[in-house]
């Protein structure tokens, strides 16, 4: 799969935004301007970013919890002040201000998510029996880590889609690690693709660090959902540099991170290795590389004051609003 | 006695044509269950001590889980990072160290780092990748009696194994890269997910020979008509426009008609310039190199490659020597 200049600097670009969304996120809950938490994603952005920026706007995407699904629905073209406004309480996000970490955009394919990993899983399976039978072309694409991917839904949802050949794209963000807990500690194989393969589901493995890779294997996979081959696996094999949410414990396996190997981890930073990339094969200049900057800066603060100059929802019937249709 | 060298690759059989080529996944697990039986088929020979790159998967460690054997197992003490480095640095460790060959479990890029620094250690390589012409297709247990023949007899060079050739590249007069099977310069501009399955993409195809039975771009050597003499030999094919067209089999199952320009055998220590700038080189089957505007890259064919065990070769010694120490039991 080639990308044209156009579709390499688009990647570049939403992935500068989600980058600018994330320091954004993490210094608003610092100031005590979130009702909800957050689980950074900085330097874990590309597969975010790289599977959802040539997604089709109809087209079902199940964010990630990482970075809470700023990298995959800035890809998919959601305005992501609405989302911000939603992570403090404000009268105008997605949900109404009371969805703090929920994201809802029905004309961007995003249906809602739910608290409790792995629901993307069988969720994705009724969206993707939709569409085979509407016919529509949608393709369904469910983002996760690899500690999600330790729920039975996932068993169950890709025993089923696979047998009905449904058309999903399953996205792993595998960054070694689950809250607290390594990826040793908890699974006795390293690529999670041969959980796919053992379904008979076509599964490959890609680094997830190199925003290319992600969208050429992910493009693979909507093209073979699109035409009626089933389900695919994609493994992204990413980084977690941080704590699990800001201001929780850096811990692994019941003892602090080593420093010293998340500084190595630190040096597969993505947004840089593009960016050099795309400076020397001639696709980008430095002048575009501050414009796209300055564009992004200037995106986040007029979000920063939509949200602030929002009304905080006050009005706990909305709740009711959205439990019980009429 | 001579150790036998380990290189097995956690990375190879995953890439991206298990989407377009229906490649299947190469399970890690497989591979260490083919590294149980060269372990077996080793001990059985007497061979003493196994030298194991460590990886980040513990291949090593997990084909010696609940094995039986009397050799002795030593993981190279070197720091594992995931990459293709941690393959030729284990080969030069190993080189170093004398191993009387290398078993390296994997494709044609796991070979081709390995090969960058083995010297003179002729490499016993298993297919564990995808579309491979360098490796051979070789049950583990036989692969471990020819290594252990090799290393039982401590046969060295000709005696026991072919040279191959190799394509070397080069920065201006600076060594920057090698290849065993195929270089090809394509218009991509990225690395993405590595491998080159794109026909359309494709410039230039250099070849260390064009023998039939070849799968990925070097297929397109054994697809052109030349002269059977010089089928052993080194090849440059530009491809696009011409008269000729050829159907080769580009990766599993793509079968693809490649439009010629022209062909021409490559003779060794000629050195050719890349003329095609910005572009991207893949090596054996992967997007390694990007060719930046003003870089000057060329491409060089070196008769003195690797050296590859000969099977046959080794295990008609194997057996010689198997019934020499049978015997020798008998008497005592
Ligand atoms: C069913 C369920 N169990 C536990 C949690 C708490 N929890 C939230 S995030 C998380 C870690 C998930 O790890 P992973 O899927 O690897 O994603 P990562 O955070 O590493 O990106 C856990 C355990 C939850 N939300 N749902
Ligand atoms: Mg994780």
């Amino acid at each position: 799969m080639k990308f044209s200049k156009k579709d390499l600097i688009k990647l570049y670009t939403n992935l500068v935004r989600a980058r600018t969304f994330d320091m954004l996120c993490t210094r608003l809950l610092a100031e005590g301007k979130f009702v909800s938490f957050y689980h950074e994603g900085a330097w874990g952005d590309a597969a975010g970013v790289g599977t959802a920026t040539f997604l089709r706007k109809d087209d079902i995407l199940y964010p990630h919890h990482r970075a809470h699904g700023f990298p995959h629905m800035i890809g998919k073209g959601v305005d992501p002040k609405y989302y911000l406004a939603e992570h403090c309480g404000r009268a105008t996000g997605c949900c109404s201000g009371v969805g703090t970490v929920h994201a809802l955009f029905e004309e961007y394919g995003i249906l809602g998510q739910s608290a409790i990993l792995g629901a993307q899983f069988t969720v994705s399976v009724g969206w993707g029996l939709a569409a085979k039978k509407n016919g529509t072309g949608q393709v369904v694409v469910a983002s996760f880590g690899d500690g999600t991917l330790a729920r039975g839904t996932w068993h169950e949802g890709a025993n089923v889609a696979v047998l009905w050949k449904l058309p999903i794209v399953y996205v792993l963000e595998n960054n070694g690690i689950a809250q607290y807990v390594s990826l040793e500690k908890a699974y006795p194989l390293k690529d999670m693709a041969s959980l796919a393969a053992g379904y008979g589901m076509p599964a490959v493995v890609v680094d997830g660090q190199d925003i290319v890779a992600v969208a050429e294997a992910v493009g693979e996979a909507v093209k073979r959902a699109r035409q009626g081959k089933g389900p695919t696996f994609v493994e992204c094999k990413t980084i977690r540099v941080t704590s699990h949410g800001y201001g929780s414990p850096h811990m692994v396996d019941g003892e602090q991170r080593d420093m010293n190997m998340v500084e190595e981890l630190k040096k597969r930073e993505p947004l840089s290795m593009y960016e050099k990339n795309l400076l020397k094969q001639g696709i980008i200049t430095k002048e575009d590389i501050e414009e796209i900057a300055k564009a992004a800066k200037e995106e986040a603060a007029a979000a920063e004051k939509f949200a602030m100059e929002s009304p905080i929802q006050e009005d706990a019937s909305i709740l009711d609003q959205y439990l019980y249709a009429e | 006695m001579r150790s036998v060298g380990i290189i097995a690759n956690p990375g190879s059989g995953k890439d991206i044509r298990r989407l377009i080529a229906c490649g299947s996944v190469f399970d890690n697990n497989e591979k260490a269950n083919i590294l149980k039986r060269v372990f077996l088929a080793l001990d059985s020979f007497g061979i003493e001590k196994v030298v194991i790159m460590p990886d980040i998967y513990g291949i090593g460690y997990h084909a010696l889980e609940d094995l039986d054997v009397h050799l002795s197992t030593v993981f190279l003490d070197m720091a594992v990072e995931g990459i293709q480095d941690d393959s030729t640095r284990a080969a030069q460790i190993m080189a170093d160290m004398d191993v009387a060959c290398i078993i390296t479990l994997g494709g044609d890029g796991t070979n081709r780092v390995v090969a960058k620094s083995c010297g003179d250690t002729p490499l016993l390589p298993i297919s564990t990748g995808t579309n491979n012409v360098f490796p051979l297709m070789i049950e583990g247990t036989i692969a471990g009696m020819a290594a252990g023949a090799v290393a039982a007899l401590s046969l060295k060079g000709e005696d026991i194994a072919i040279r191959k050739p190799r394509l070397e590249i080069y920065d201006d007069t600076t060594l920057i890269d090698v290849a065993l099977v195929d270089v090809v310069v394509s218009d991509h501009c990225f690395a993405g997910c590595r491998a080159n399955c794109d026909e359309t993409s494709v410039y230039e195809i250099y070849l260390t020979n064009s023998e039939p039975g070849h799968i990925g771009f070097s297929a397109v050597g054994a697809a052109l008509t030349v002269a059977d003499a010089d089928r052993g030999r080194g090849m440059h094919i530009s491809v696009g426009g011409g008269n000729e067209r050829v159907l080769a089999p580009i990766a599993p199952g793509m079968m693809r008609w490649i439009p010629i320009r022209s062909y021409q055998i490559l003779e060794p220590h000629k050195s050719l310039p890349i003329k095609f700038a910005p572009s991207f080189l893949s090596l054996d089957g992967e997007r390694e190199i990007d060719i930046g505007k003003d870089e000057k890259i060329s491409i060089l064919l070196n008769e003195a490659g690797p050296y590859v065990v000969d099977i046959q070769k080794a295990l008609l010694m194997a057996r010689d020597y198997v019934n020499r120490l049978d015997k020798l039991s008998d008497l005592t």
